[in-house]
């Protein structure tokens, strides 16, 4: 077929011998060819055409027509009549077209561009018309931008293909953007990796109604990770078309936080009221059981087998006390500024290992400490509850079946007058895969011995409350605690007057 | 009833206080032959998983007709045992156990979840008592 010969040369001589402003325009509003009529009246190369939205003199408010214009024949599907609309040319001088818009579908089926036709418009009373819609549409755009600019909140404004048209300061400072200005930047191009709000902000446009998205991560530029409600508003034009919309993002990051945290609590104080309800009672009523079965053995005369019973109703009670003391403990950790003094670490060690001495003696270990001179300015209370749980858990959990039996407590200065303890034992540790998890509520290494399972909850809760931190090794020979404990500020004297 | 059947029961039970006073209560009773015990409901359950094994070692006694069920244990809690038991019982051939909780929580949610499934007969606050073994007896003819 001889058409099928007629060259890009054939086609673009034709086109631009038409004195109509023909232009092509691609997806996103992007201008990809236009007839020489056209090329003359912008006063632009077809490279300098190349890839923009539109040209830099065109009036950004009527950029933000056109764009809208191409929208609606990318989702339509079908041709547009503007009967008038202004175009600046590259003096600055405006002129009103008649403008067909028609799509442009690929071998798919999809619109996947548009072409427009413009003619200019003779009838002064249309022109004149069209010019006061333009004035009030360039007004409203004009108050809308102004009213976004100066909003002591995150809000931008977008027109329908996404691009920004105006943005608030205190949206700059909540994604933390330190960028050039981003008047006609697509939002997708930098903003989208930190909050995902294209979707949202597409299906406010294509619904035409207000979108709301509640707890979304946001990555600010620099990395800091917060959490945000999301308003997304369409705004209209003076024809009642949608011209895009305007989104306004909330920091909701503390209440959000301080709300998972309050459930976290909840959740946990629910669970421990539950446990120590069960632990609590649990020896009572072994206890009330034995009574009660030892009624039967003295009716009977087994006075054996009461006093076995009564030996197990001993060690019930003891176990309560210790689980009583342990609850009492653990309050007294969630007290707030307990008193701060001077502790001496070898003095307090000492202190511990006499307390202890009967069970040390029992279970034949041998104790040993280098803590003499290491002093730290703390809340006594905590350091005292921290180290005595874990050198009565190393003294508890020895090893019986080694003939060697050793627990040690060493203390170096730490940074800024703190402390650094080892507490090490060689008694029966624990797998390596329990380490994370020895400091949780109820967690145990073991069920072989009794225990509340709130001893090392307790140290983490000071430690947290002192600023401090604990680690822990546990091999087959050796479980080590390494605690950090800081030192906080002497109370400096008042000078004298 | 079937006659053949010998009182024998299990007690699943991780404190070793508890289920010497149980064990002497229904001992006492006269009413209850073969008792014995494991201290977890994995435990419980790895009987039934080796169910051969389990029968010679307590040749008349398993599969016990009863079983004492705990609720909190450290390694598998009582609840954690009734949901692998009825997937097993499913596909055997014996009957399966009277199963009754025997547990120190009188929690509210506690006593509910267990009575709702199907295979827990009776809910019994601890400790056992001599009245409570009694009327076990007589409910199940034991």
């Amino acid at each position: 077929m001889a058409e099928d010969k007629r060259s890009r040369h054939w086609y673009k001589t034709v086109l631009d011998a038409i004195p109509d402003l023909i232009l092509v325009k691609g997806n996103r509003s992007k201008l990809l060819w236009a007839n020489k009529s056209f090329l003359d009246y912008y006063g632009m190369t077809e490279q300098e055409l190349e890839d923009i939205v539109d040209s830099p003199h065109s009036d950004p408010d009527d950029t933000v027509q056109y764009v809208k214009d191409d929208h609606r024949v990318f989702i339509t599907g079908s041709v547009l009549d503007i009967p008038s609309e202004p175009i600046t040319n590259a003096n600055g001088s405006i002129g009103y077209f008649h403008t067909i818009k028609a799509p442009i579908f690929d071998e798919t089926g999809n619109v996947g561009g548009t072409v427009g036709v413009s003619r200019r418009v003779a009838d002064a009373e249309v022109v004149a018309t069209s010019s006061r819609d333009r004035q009030q549409r360039k007004l409203q755009l004009s108050e809308l931008r102004t009213f976004v600019h100066d909003i002591p909140l995150a809000v931008a404004m977008f027109d329908v293909k996404l691009r920004f048209l105006s943005y608030s300061q205190a949206w700059r400072e909540l994604f933390e953007y330190e960028g050039s200005a981003l008047d006609g930047e697509f939002y997708d191009h930098a903003f989208e990796p930190c909050l995902a709000l294209s979707e949202p902000m597409n299906a406010a446009i294509g619904g035409q109604h207000t979108q709301r998205c509640e707890a979304m991560a946001l990555r600010t530029f620099t990395g800091t990770e917060l959490i945000v409600d999301v308003a997304v508003r369409p705004w209209s034009m003076p024809s009642g078309e949608v011209g895009g919309v305007i989104t306004l993002v909330h920091d909701v990051t503390e209440e959000t936080r301080a709300k998972r945290e309050l459930q976290r609590l909840n959740e946990e104080l629910l669970q421990f009221n539950y446990r120590v309800s069960h632990d609590l009672l649990a020896p009572l009523k072994t206890v009330r059981g034995f009574i009660d079965l030892c009624d039967d053995e003295l009716r009977d005369g087994n006075l054996e087998s009461v006093h076995d019973y009564h030996e197990i109703m001993r060690q019930n009670v003891i176990r309560l006390g210790a689980l009583v003391e342990d609850v009492l403990n653990l309050a007294r950790a969630d007290v707030r500024d307990l008193e701060r003094t001077d502790i001496e670490l070898g003095a307090l060690v000492t202190e511990i290992f006499q307390k202890y001495q009967a069970d040390i003696e029992k279970a034949a270990i041998q104790v040993s400490h280098e803590c003499d001179g290491v002093t730290l300015h703390s809340e006594r209370v905590r350091v005292l509850q921290v180290i005595e749980n874990l050198v009565s858990n190393a003294i508890k959990y020895h090893h019986p079946e080694r003939r060697e039996r050793r627990v040690s407590v060493s203390a170096r200065a730490g940074k800024d007058g703190g402390a650094v303890l080892v507490i090490r034992d060689n008694g029966i540790g624990f797998d390596a895969s329990q380490a994370s998890a020895i400091f949780e509520i109820f967690k145990r290494a073991t069920s072989k011995y009794p225990g509340s399972g709130l001893g090392l909850y307790i140290v983490k809760k000071h430690l947290d409350r002192l600023g401090g931190s604990a680690r822990v090794v546990s091999s087959r020979d050796d479980t080590v605690f390494e605690i950090v404990i800081p030192s906080v500020a002497r109370p400096q004297k008042e000078p004298l007057p | 009833m079937n006659t053949k059947k010998i009182p024998s029961l299990l007690i699943v039970d991780d404190s070793s206080f508890d289920v010497l006073l149980t064990k002497k209560i229904l001992e006492k009773t006269g009413r209850f032959e073969h008792i014995y015990a494991v201290t977890d409901g994995a435990e419980a359950l790895a009987m039934f998983q080796n169910y051969e094994h389990s029968r010679r070692q307590h040749p008349e006694a398993f599969p016990p007709l009863m079983i004492l069920l705990d609720i909190n244990m450290p390694l598998m809690s009582g609840f954690e045992f009734l949901s692998a038991y009825a997937r097993l019982e499913s596909d055997a051939d014996y009957d399966p156990s009277i199963i009754v909780m025997l547990t120190s929580s009188s929690f509210e949610n506690d006593r509910n979840k267990a009575l709702e499934d199907p295979l827990v007969k009776d809910y019994i606050v601890k400790p056992m008592t001599r009245q409570r073994a009694l009327e076990l007896a007589e409910a199940y003819g034991m």
